[in-house]
């Protein structure tokens, strides 16, 4: 079996995912094609040695449908030879792509691929591609349809998170965040982008709010108690979970991810493609998995994801030194903490989707790419990234500095 | 048999004049749709005519199909057996070439709507009496002839979604602006205008089936999916594990709408003949229809007693009891006395009835003549200055002592042949009869709380109480619009009896540690309204341990069970109800987890699986009908399941305590029973009853 290296990570900053966004008025092709461009710049790579570009991409339609990723090479100008595809595992598309690139690379079927991810919030919502989720009433039965920010209510209230501790949770993302852009840890990764006039649009991340505190944040309400209590999606979730007589609905806007736009690329490749190119590795992947969980409480696979991930290398969580656990919710991040006995100082170091936003398709491809720069940064020996998707999933990836 | 439907031509526009000569409404059955179907095949072969109208004989348009033969579908092919007539005859006549158009009057509901839906235009009279609508998930079954697909076709998803989700029908008016109805004339002139709009050029091709049709609203727009995935969770929070219909129905629309007419009307049929094959829909027809019908005709009434006439009445007793039965008695058009200690009493009592009335008025039931009348016919009297009446029904706090004066001051009250009741939950019917002047005029009428909702009325037969008495008592049930059901007299009669055991089997698993909040979801999944132990709560500790006080010489029921035990610890507690606090803390946001339960009731080590939970709770139920049903508490298996439906708001799609027997199978159910009797005590023995059943693989109910 082959290693599988990464080469390099790039990404664009994130904009807000609003018609008043910083990147609303370019198209999910021009932000596959900004970073496509910066990373074949950067390694200096000959594009056509490309073997595959594969995006990931939750919502692939209208703009963003019919193979972002072929679209996006092509868009930036790229060789005909290099095909494209795109994996969609909702939240985990953008680490699925990275997974699956470095599958092939390490199946031996594959010397050099591009992965990443696109997604743009403000162009295509959650759920844009619709699908049996919310509409077939009998799935919806099967699958206990509810929405995430209600699962993600769900969790705090089994794990008797207050409406303090995931408020807590949020301003430390937050100040860790505001840390990581003052001392611009990241900033030899972002791309700025600019339009065909060569304005620039967005030079870096729009959504993080400095100086969040738990007293600022107090004042949110709840932004998923309307659709639990009167939506009556809380009276089905009590069938499920008996033991509850309410939901507590403690996350708002303030405490779960960001709506933003953005995409992200690396760079994976095989040793030979290293040594015959060249190329400096900034890290290893080692091992990843995936898992499935009730898809009612949905978002707690996390912990199920790396566990299946660390057995695979005959690691445990001690052996890692930092993780990058997506921060869709605060209660998932918490709920992490609880099953995996892992502590705040090793998750999150620079912050998370609730400062910087959650691109969907593209969040996957970003936290490995942050958490290369910050093994690198902190010298530490391995990482892992670990997200939960929808309809109870989850995937994670295992680095290792090289 | 041709009589069924008459033909008149007029100006070459051929009139089809439903009018069966057999019923008292135009029902689709086989026979009448054949000779539609006759009809309609004659109109399309014959050059001179260029039209057809469909209308009715009688005050009414058509009903639905033939309940009694649907209820006998047993598997998903019977009912489309049943269907493929008047499913290939709508289509027919809707692709046939020539326009039809349906003259509506009085109700078009169900498979009338639907056969006034394949018509390519609709004339409604303008009368109050005129109602459209599909109701058929109030029988917990779906429109099967094309109206989940026709009807949003014709006026859109977002609007025909409700109509055939709550089985709310629309009068004519509010069918002319939803676009259902294309005119609304005059009564006389209903039928010339049909045969105008007939013959006025009309396209005989239905507007979603022209070319240029767009779909008003697509499923698979932003719009659709959102109105689906928001209608979805309201919808399914409603349901109890037993009722299919409504997802079928939003499965139906979803499906079919995203697809043209024909596959849209194949996916119907598919989710029709599920659902009419189904225990859910033959629960609901046999107790919700067919036996609730029987129930309201006095079916039980003793032949061959004069009707009784019922003018003055008094209701001794002006609490919340005596109140709402003396409102439903005025509301009834009796003059009523009402009757309690004092003026003081009294006077608050004729208050209350004030605020029933306004609830009423409020929620649109009554209007403010009526509600006048009502105040009007209700007087406060004292007890002295009762005389010449027809009923008196007493209502005093639940103590022997304090009916048993009322009761003989009472009889001296009446006419001769009087009716004298008693609303008692518990207290035996025979012992009361002791304190009455003539014991033979005297029963129970147990009503229940609100009263002027509740439709039931358990009707109890003492040891002496007459043939005569019992024929007026329902007379007077009837009368109020009310249900009754006829109990004999035993402890707690059966009502109280069952609700005991259930109510009892929920503080026994308390007792045992289990999670209440448990035990409650448990039984909302199940299709309670309220969980067990949330209504304990409401009905307050101190009264229930009376009523289990008064339960307790059941002793085949009692076995086992730990209710007073859970009783005695709540109220050692100073844990008395809702107002004060019990099982849970009551507050503005609903119940919440009392901090002292862990201490009343230590959890248990290991938690009691929620199956275990499910059927501890329903079969606990069903088994002390059983008993009841051969201690002859009751006569007859249904009469149980319609007590359990309007008493306790059993699930209806369940059936009821004795249709939950058949949907388990007998067999299964008293393995099962055995079970629960091992484990949890021998209240779980299956009765002799059940046993022969289940060795017979026989059915409480046949159908």
């Amino acid at each position: 079996m082959s290693a599988a290296f990464i080469v390099d990570a790039v990404r664009t900053p994130r904009g807000r995912g609003r018609p008043d966004g910083g990147l609303h008025t370019l198209s999910p092709i021009d932000l596959g094609a900004t970073v496509l461009r910066a990373l074949v710049g950067r390694t200096g790579i000959d594009a056509a040695a490309v073997e595959d570009c594969i995006f990931g991409c939750a919502e692939a339609v209208n703009d963003q449908g019919a193979n972002v990723a072929r679209s996006s090479w092509l868009h930036a100008g790229l060789p005909e030879d290099v095909p494209g595809m795109v994996v969609s595992r909702f939240c985990g598309s953008g680490l699925d792509a990275v997974n699956a690139a470095a599958a092939k690379v390490m199946a031996g079927q594959a010397d050099m691929i591009v992965a990443g991810g696109v997604e743009m919030l403000s162009l295509v919502p959650m759920l844009g591609t619709g699908g049996p989720t919310g509409s077939d009433a009998w799935f919806n039965a099967t699958s206990w349809l509810t929405p995430q920010g209600v699962a993600a209510d769900l969790i705090a209230t089994v794990n008797g998170f207050a409406r303090a501790d995931v408020d807590a949770f949020a301003a430390e993302s937050q100040a860790r965040a505001a840390a990581a852009v003052k001392d611009g840890r990241h900033s030899g990764s972002i791309v700025p982008v600019h339009d065909f006039n060569g304005d620039l649009l967005l030079a870096g991340d729009e959504h993080p709010r400095p100086g969040t505190t738990v007293e600022s944040l107090a004042s949110l309400r709840p932004a998923f108690a309307e659709a639990g209590m009167k939506g009556g999606f809380d009276a089905l979730l009590k069938r499920r979970y008996p033991e509850l007589l309410h939901i507590e609905h403690v996350h708002h806007a303030g405490n779960s991810s960001g709506i933003v736009d953005g995409a992200a690329a690396l760079l994976i490749v095989s040793e030979a493609a290293l040594q015959r190119n060249g190329l400096t590795p900034r890290a290893r992947i080692s091992a990843f998995a995936q898992a499935g969980v009730d898809p009612s409480i949905m978002l707690i696979g996390p912990d199920e994801a790396a566990r299946r991930c660390l057995a695979r290398t005959g690691r445990g969580y001690d052996d890692i030194d930092l993780f990058e656990i997506n921060e869709a919710f605060a209660a998932v991040v918490l709920d992490f903490m609880r099953r995996s006995g892992v502590g705040r100082d090793r998750i999150n170091v620079s912050g998370g989707a609730i400062a910087y936003g959650h691109p969907v398709g593209a969040t996957g491809a970003m936290l490995v790419g942050t958490l290369v720069d910050d093994l690198g940064r902190l010298g530490a020996r391995r990482g892992m990234v670990s997200m939960c998707v929808g309809l109870g999933m989850a995937v994670a990836t295992m680095l290792e500095a090289v | 048999m041709d009589t069924i439907i008459s033909r008149t031509d007029r100006d070459g526009i051929a009139i089809l004049t439903w009018d069966d000569p057999g019923r008292r409404v135009n029902v689709k059955s086989r026979q009448a749709i054949a000779t539609l179907a006759g009809h309609v095949e004659a109109v399309l072969a014959d050059e001179r005519i260029g039209g057809y109208v469909i209308a009715s004989g009688k005050p009414d348009f058509v009903a639905g199909g033939d309940i009694e033969d649907l209820r006998r579908c047993a598997t998903p092919a019977d009912a489309a057996a049943l269907l493929a007539p008047v499913r290939q005859l709508l289509r027919r006549m809707e692709t046939g070439g020539k326009p039809a158009v349906a003259a509506l009057r009085g109700n078009a509901l169900g498979g009338g709507l639907e056969l006034a839906l394949a018509c390519h235009a609709r004339v409604a009279a303008d009368l109050p009496e005129t109602c459209l609508g599909l109701p058929e998930v109030t029988l917990g079954l779906m429109p099967g002839a094309g109206g989940t697909q026709r009807l949003p076709r014709l006026i859109g998803l977002k609007a025909a979604m409700p109509m055939i989700l709550d089985g709310k029908p629309v009068s004519a008016r509010q069918a002319l602006e939803l676009g259902l109805v294309d005119q609304v004339v005059p009564e006389e002139r209903l039928l010339a205008a049909a045969c105008a709009l007939a013959g006025s050029g009309l396209a005989p091709v239905q507007r979603w089936e022209r070319p240029a049709h767009a779909a008003e609203f697509d499923p698979q727009s932003a719009a659709g999916r959102r109105l689906f995935a928001l209608q979805w969770p309201k919808t399914k929070a409603r349901l109890g594990e037993a009722d299919i219909a409504p997802e079928a129905i939003l499965m139906a629309l979803h499906h079919g709408l995203e697809r043209g007419l024909e596959a849209g009307l194949a996916i119907e049929a598919r989710h029709f003949d599920r659902l009419a094959s189904s225990d859910a829909a033959r629960n609901t027809i046999r107790t919700g229809f067919v036996g609730m019908n029987a129930a309201r005709r006095i079916a039980a009434r003793p032949a061959g007693v004069a009707v009784r006439e019922f003018r003055r009445a008094a209701v001794i007793g002006a609490g919340l009891m005596g109140c709402g039965i003396a409102y439903s008695l005025a509301a009834s058009g009796l003059d009523v006395l009402l009757v309690d200690r004092d003026e003081d009493r009294t006077g608050q009592g004729v208050a209350a009835i004030g605020r029933i009335a306004g609830r009423q008025l409020a929620a649109g039931r009554i209007d403010t003549t009526a509600r006048d009348a009502i105040l009007a016919r209700l007087t406060p009297a004292p007890m002295q200055a009762l005389a010449d009446l027809d009923v008196v029904v007493e209502a005093v706090f639940e103590d022997e002592a304090a009916k048993a004066g009322v009761l003989a001051a009472a009889s001296g009250a009446l006419r001769p042949g009087g009716l004298v009741a008693s609303n008692t939950s518990t207290l035996p019917i025979s012992r009361l009869a002791r304190h009455c002047a003539r014991p033979a005029d005297f029963l129970g009428l147990h009503f229940f709380a609100p009263v002027e909702r509740i439709e039931l009325v358990e009707v109890i037969r003492g040891g002496e109480t007459s043939e005569a008495t019992l024929a007026g008592a329902l007379d007077l049930v009837k009368r109020l619009r009310k249900i009754p059901v006829v109990v004999g007299d035993g402890p707690g009669f059966f009502t109280s009896r069952v609700i005991g055991a259930y109510t009892g089997e929920a503080l026994t698993m308390l007792a045992e540690g289990v999670d209440p909040a448990v035990v409650d979801n448990v039984a909302l999944a199940f299709g309670m309204p309220v969980g067990p132990l949330h209504m304990a709560d409401l009905t307050g500790i101190p009264v229930l341990t009376m009523i289990f006080a008064s339960l307790a010489a059941n002793e085949a029921g009692m076995a086992g069970l730990r209710a007073d035990e859970a009783l005695a610890a709540l109220g050692a507690r100073g844990r008395t109800g809702k107002a004060a606090g019990g099982i849970y803390d009551h507050g503005p946001d609903g119940v919440a987890r009392w901090p002292g339960l862990a201490e009343a009731f230590p959890a248990r080590q290991t938690p009691l699986p929620r199956e275990i939970i499910r059927r501890r709770l329903a079969y606990a139920q069903s088994i002390e009908a059983v008993r009841a049903l051969e201690e002859k508490v009751i006569a007859a298996a249904l009469d149980g399941d319609i007590a359990a439906r309007l008493g306790w708001r059993y699930p209806l799609a369940h059936g009821g305590v004795f249709a939950f027997v058949d949907s388990v199978g007998a067999r299964r159910f008293v393995a099962e029973s055995r079970e629960l009797a091992a484990a949890f005590g021998r209240r779980f023995d299956p009765p002799a009853t059940l046993v022969r059943l289940a060795e017979r693989d026989e059915r409480f109910h046949p159908l």
